[in-house]
């Protein structure tokens, strides 16, 4: 391999470098995206938007979707234009050492020089091009600033669900802190909203009220009972304690046993049959 | 192969070295000297009296180890006083025959002083042999021997009974050197150095031989440079032709001289390649003789090198 057919060699090394790089910052950045997109849909209820898409089987909120489509879509644009912008002008831009001699070598082997200087001058570059790093094609400044901002949002996001500030229609629907928002979707997540009466429409589930069915422990409370016998008859001896005596009794408490279960065949499988026991019991009390 | 070019590089370097035994201080002047030596050019030197042009060339042709010649310029020279005349001469059969006596030109290194000074015909005579590198006389054809430099001196002042090279000629000069008076510093070395010893005590080596200046010639040729700055070059000349300060710009002629003095500095300074300093420091050599501001600019003050380097900028 002539010296300049090795230095061609090794400018495609450089714009592979380039590329790599290029990935880099693109997957930084997009990772970034879809986590801002993620949150601005999730919290604006875009009423377009569907809630969640997918099967029966597997559901996907609407917004995550949204959030990877936007993603992706910015990936490969922003994978192309940073491509673009990392050249190998830019890496000699970033390494003021070898740039002159390399733009002058990398003009020298595409005219095929191959005179005595020529080939000093891809030797010297060569050279030098393996103590160069090409570091210089990362921007450590954008990387930090976007690994920040990722951070940075995704912290918002996570306090914003901890804090109940509404992203229930997202990954975090189910989650049980929710409330505090008033908007009609928050209703029916938790206590607090403002959305007048309260509604029982996603309790849906008996199980998750009453669990699981099983065997429950019969109820027991003894208590000893001390019946006390008063008056002035008798032969003034003194006896005590038994049951039965004169009519002085003056009562003790009443004892009754309790049962507390229900058997699996009275299972309750309807919310409305558990929120008819529910307002028949406050009724009672 | 590439040991070989270090060495030559390390040879010039030790020259300038030898060189500055003699001389004090002009170490730009002498560096540009030797890129036109490396890029067998010819060169104009320009400075009042007395400060040391002509000590430095014969310096240079000792360190070099080329032939040396001087030629006083004056108004009554004549052509053949420089290329050299047919005589009639006697064999040692008694037949009598012409014999081209070659003139002073027959040198590798050629001073001519003040040529200012010598006429329009007797300037020819040295353009031809800084062109075309040989003599003709009486129908006949010499080659000049290599290398071969001619470096003319002219004096800025003191112009009457003069005759002022035409732009054409000075355009075949590859640079334009100016010598300004030495520093406080300097001038006192000078007086140390010359007054203790006479010039010839101060022994130099010689240390560059000529075909090793031949081979740097080739190599400086060689020399690698970017599109880019070979388009700069060409931008930078072309710009003066339509600068408005300037009545007449450069040939393409400059363009080459450009080119190829970065190259021979860069070659002086080490390198393989030609880089954008190389051809901004050899732009003013280059351009200042081959340009001619017009009159109004002249009477503002502005020189040939205001307006090179307003272009460089």
């Amino acid at each position: 391999m002539t010296g300049a057919e090795e230095l061609l060699q090794a400018e495609k090394e450089i714009r592979r470098e380039g590329a790599k790089a290029a990935f880099l910052h693109s997957a930084i950045e997009t990772t970034l995206v879809f986590v801002a997109v993620f949150l601005v849909i999730d919290s604006s209820s875009l009423s377009w938007l569907p809630a969640t898409v997918g099967t029966d089987a597997v559901t996907v909120p609407g917004s995550a979707v949204a959030a990877v489509v936007a993603g992706v879509v910015f990936f490969a644009v922003d994978a192309v234009l940073v491509y673009r912008s990392r050249t190998v002008e830019y890496f000699e831009e970033a390494n003021p050492q070898v740039e002159e001699a390399l733009r002058t070598a990398r003009d020298a082997a595409r005219r095929n020089e191959e005179t005595e200087m020529a080939e000093r001058l891809y030797s010297d570059v060569l050279e030098e091009l393996r103590t160069t790093s090409s570091e210089g094609f990362v921007s450590v400044r954008r990387i930090v600033g976007s690994l920040a901002l990722v951070v940075g949002v995704g912290a918002l996001l996570l306090t914003a669900s901890i804090g109940g500030m509404g992203f229930g229609d997202g990954l975090f629907g189910n989650n049980p802190f929710g409330g505090g928002g008033d908007s009609a979707s928050d209703q029916g997540q938790g206590g607090g909203g403002s959305g007048g009466e309260r509604q029982y429409d996603d309790l849906q589930d008996p199980g998750e009220v009453l669990g699981e069915t099983g065997e429950v422990t019969r109820g027991e409370n003894d208590q000893d009972v001390e019946l006390r016998r008063s008056g002035t008859g008798g032969d003034g001896s003194g006896e005590t304690g038994s049951a039965g005596g004169g009519n002085d009794y003056t009562g003790g408490v009443e004892v009754q046993s309790q049962r507390a279960e229900y058997s699996p065949e009275e299972e309750i499988e309807d919310a409305e049959l558990v929120k008819e026991y529910n307002l028949k019991i406050r009724g009672e009390e | 192969m590439s040991q070989q070019v270090e060495e030559i590089q390390e040879k010039i370097e030790r020259v300038r070295g030898e060189v500055s035994k003699k001389i004090v201080g002009l170490e730009d002047v002498l560096e540009r000297l030797l890129v036109c030596m490396v890029c067998d050019g010819n060169a104009l030197l320009e400075s009042n009296p007395g400060l040391a042009k002509t000590m430095m060339v014969r310096t240079v042709a000792d360190v070099t180890d080329m032939d040396f010649s001087r030629i006083q310029n004056t108004p009554d020279l004549m052509p053949s006083d420089v290329t050299g005349t047919e005589v009639i001469r006697e064999s040692a059969t008694g037949d009598k025959e012409f014999v081209f006596e070659k003139g002073p030109v027959f040198a590798n290194i050629v001073l001519a002083d003040e040529i200012n000074r010598a006429t329009p015909k007797t300037q020819a005579s040295f353009l031809e042999a800084m062109e075309e590198e040989q003599v003709t006389a009486g129908g006949e054809t010499y080659d000049l021997p290599r290398p071969f430099f001619v470096l003319a001196t002219q004096n800025p002042i003191d112009q009457e009974g003069t005759y002022p090279l035409p732009e054409a000629q000075q355009d075949r000069f590859m640079l334009k050197l100016t010598l300004d008076y030495p520093n406080f510093d300097e001038e006192a070395e000078i007086v140390n150095r010359y007054t203790r010893q006479r010039e010839d005590d101060i022994e130099v080596e010689r240390v560059l031989t000529k075909d090793e200046l031949l081979r740097a010639q080739e190599l400086v040729r060689d020399v690698p440079v970017a599109d880019d700055i070979r388009d700069r070059a060409i931008n930078l000349v072309s710009a003066t032709r339509d600068h408005e300060d300037i009545e007449f710009g450069a040939s393409p002629r400059a363009t080459l001289s450009l080119v190829l003095g970065a190259k021979g500095l860069a070659f002086l300074r080490g390198r393989s390649y030609v880089s954008e300093e190389d051809l901004e420091e050899m732009a003013i050599p280059v351009l200042r003789h081959r340009i001619i501001v017009d009159f109004r600019a002249e009477r503002e003050g502005r020189t040939e090198e205001d307006v090179v380097r307003e272009i460089l900028k």
